[in-house]
């Protein structure tokens, strides 16, 4: 069971980005610019920016630490609404100003090499690194299951933002940061909760079913 | 949207300014422990500060460990030279429900700051124990 709950996990977080990647680009050239701009953006606006300021900056601020002690659901709240801000305006500045022309196909991939890297660089490398013994096979199945919810939001999230650049739906980016802060805020109150973690990664991914649904009726549009 | 960002700031104020001083604590024993830790780990008596851990506590990192990681931080901060702020608040151990005091302490160095978050249960054993 841990064998099948380590494959399905490195299969989602670190082949499938990969390799669908490499497809792509294969398949059509016309696919690099949006993986690679994807991937920089995830590293730019979120590695390089959100996360750094998050885990090396503030938490040497007394203040900082104080206060998510004191306020731990407003904490949470404005740590979901800056991962909505930082990775759906990053999504914005280089999809309007770096790729400049895309159609819907492109900013799927988009989607692909920002929430692609977040995967492999969260979990799939972190699962070569490991002894799979080692981890618990609930919480290697949780984390594959995680980020294959994660992974279609990003797809998700890109298609709204490309639609408000390039389809003139100007609501597209308010509703891309207010959707990317609610699903984040309602699964860290769940998890402050103590509600059991399946029930969190289940409410996830029925949010990502609808997210693909959503997907899929933009596609046909197009 | 102003009046949110008003109240924001004004809990961000709030925060930045309050101790909070649990039931069954004493401000001065809390400040007096933290500072006798700061001072233990800063003379590189890492191991009185471990025998202060809650035994539960010390079974999750070895004194090799901690010694390595505080020479680490050191290390990258040079030598200290005073303690700059104090902050105390509560905490609730979501387990058992226990509530902690949670005594923050920010320390200068010649080369930087290090931030320490000490968690004590009321026998002022350390139940938690971050630094940054």
């Amino acid at each position: 069971m841990n064998i099948f709950a380590y494959g399905f996990t490195l299969l989602i977080s670190l082949l499938l980005p990969l390799f669908v990647s490499i497809y792509l680009i294969i398949r059509s050239k016309s696919y690099f610019k949006p993986i690679i701009v994807g991937v920089l953006t995830f590293l730019i606006f979120q590695v390089f920016t959100r996360i750094y300021i998050l885990q090396v900056i503030l938490p040497t601020q007394v203040w900082y630490i104080l206060f998510t002690y004191q306020y731990p659901i407003l904490y949470a709240f404005l740590l979901s609404l800056t991962a909505g801000l930082f990775e759906e305006i990053g999504r914005y500045i280089m999809m309007n100003y770096v790729l400049k022309k895309m159609d819907i196909t492109q900013a799927l991939a988009f989607g692909l090499g920002h929430g692609g890297i977040e995967a492999i660089l969260f979990v799939g490398v972190a699962l070569l690194l490991t002894n799979p013994t080692l981890i618990d096979t609930q919480q290697l199945f949780m984390a594959g299951l995680e980020r294959f919810s994660a992974i279609i939001f990003h797809l998700g999230f890109s298609v709204l933002v490309y639609q408000m650049i390039f389809k003139s739906k100007k609501f597209n980016l308010l509703y891309a940061i207010s959707l990317h802060t609610l699903v984040n805020f309602v699964s860290v109150v769940l998890m402050m909760n103590g509600v059991n973690m399946w029930i969190i990664e289940g409410v996830l991914f029925f949010f990502a079913i609808i997210m693909i649904i959503f997907i899929k009726s933009q596609w046909r549009e197009a | 949207m102003k009046r949110l960002m008003l109240i924001v700031s004004i809990l961000l104020l709030t925060a930045c300014s309050s101790n909070k001083i649990p039931d069954g604590f004493n401000e001065n024993d809390l400040n007096q422990k933290a500072e006798e830790i700061i001072n233990l780990l800063n003379e590189n008596n890492v191991n009185e500060v471990y025998a202060m851990f809650r035994t539960d506590v010390q079974a999750m990192i070895k004194l090799e460990d901690l010694e390595v990681i505080i020479q680490d931080k050191f290390d990258q901060v040079g030598t200290f030279k005073e303690i700059s702020q104090v902050a105390i608040t509560d905490t609730k151990d979501p387990n058992t429900s226990e509530v902690y005091a949670v005594v923050i302490v920010s320390s200068d160095h010649e080369d930087g700051r290090t931030t320490y978050t000490l968690s004590f249960n009321k026998e002022l054993e350390i139940v938690g124990f971050f630094i940054k």
